[in-house]
């Protein structure tokens, strides 16, 4: 085989990632946020948002409202919380949100960092829910919670490309 | 050693058989032009470089801060997209191209998914044409080997047609 080909096959492979990603980003670009789709990982937004629903997230609102479902982080922990904003405070140059889950019977203070009493919506939003689909995404939530699934699903996938043909 | 073709797929077929093109066509002293394979491999390798790079520098960067480098990337990778595609487009199909002291020669080849019928079509210096059509069991044998010297037989069949339009 010369090089060529050998081009081509890793171009063909790499192209399934780089397009994906690419995508991703594009995605983050018109959504302004660094992670414009989420699945959701826990119950507390329940009955609104069930565990494996996946959320599609904007984040070029100036101002969020009170009643709106956002997504944040918190500086140091990376893992994205989806709340529904229950008071607000807005000036010319920021607004601060409280936040809450629907499920939980406490507002979100405790899980703010040291001292801080409100999200600040321009640092620490990934942006406000606009539009979900139901247990989609329950497939990434069993592939990093089941080890079985995983392993799993790669031994169907390698089958599945040594039986087919072409 | 020769490699063994699989008779079931016509997928497979039409990639040996076109893999053989090179070789076939030196036979005839037509010497394999590789621009445009070098101008699409090009581009896709630039196109892997940019989405590579951006990649690592979101690993290491917060997205706001890299946030034009992004956009830049962005529409680059689909810059070079639009313009693989229009390549692809406008040399759908051509497999080799091959030259001569005179002569330019550009092939083209394709196989529907269940007819096992190799097309292929021969320019000659962008004029003239020929187009027909070669079951493979006439090129392969039952044990799915390339039957090299029949291809060529038919090969210089289909050059020889060209050379009488010319006359």
């Amino acid at each position: 085989m010369n090089i060529r080909q050998q081009l081509t096959q890793f171009l063909s492979l790499a192209y399934v990632f780089t397009s994906a990603f690419i995508v991703w980003k594009s995605l983050s670009i018109i959504a302004n946020s660094h992670s414009p789709i989420v699945v959701v990982l826990s119950g507390s937004m329940e009955p609104a948002f069930q565990r494996g629903d996946i959320l599609f997230l904007w984040n070029r609102n100036n101002l969020q409202k009170v009643g709106d479902i956002v997504v944040y982080e918190i500086e140091g922990k990376n893992i994205p919380i989806v709340h529904r904003v229950m008071r607000e405070h807005h000036n010319f140059e920021k607004q601060l949100l409280l936040t809450k889950g629907d499920n939980n019977a406490v507002d979100d203070i405790s899980l703010y960092s040291k001292k801080q009493q409100y999200l600040n919506s321009k640092t620490d939003l990934v942006g406000t829910v606009i539009g979900y689909l139901p247990f989609v995404g329950y497939i990434t939530i069993l592939i990093t919670e089941n080890v079985y699934f995983k392993y799993g699903l790669l031994g169907i996938l390698g089958l599945s490309s040594l039986i087919s043909n072409e | 050693m020769l490699k063994k073709t699989n008779l079931n797929s016509v997928k497979e077929l039409l990639i040996t058989t076109d893999d053989n093109l090179g070789s076939v066509f030196s036979q005839f002293n037509y010497e394999e032009s590789f621009k445009l394979k070098d101008l699409k491999l090009g581009l896709g390798l630039i196109q892997v470089l940019i989405a590579g790079l951006l990649f690592l520098a979101d690993r290491k960067f917060q997205f706001h801060d890299i946030f034009t480098i992004t956009v830049i990337s962005c529409l680059l990778y689909g810059g070079i997209n639009a313009v693989l595609y229009i390549i692809n487009y406008k040399f759908k199909n051509v497999k080799y191209v091959g030259l001569n002291k005179s002569d330019k020669l550009v092939i083209k080849t394709w196989s529907t998914k269940y007819d096992p019928i190799y097309n292929i079509t021969i320019i000659k210096n962008d004029k003239e044409t020929t187009t027909t059509q070669i079951p493979y069991n006439k090129i392969f044998d039952v044990l799915g080997l390339f039957n090299r010297d029949e291809f060529s037989k038919l090969i210089k069949l289909e050059l020889g047609k060209l050379g009488k339009k010319n006359e």
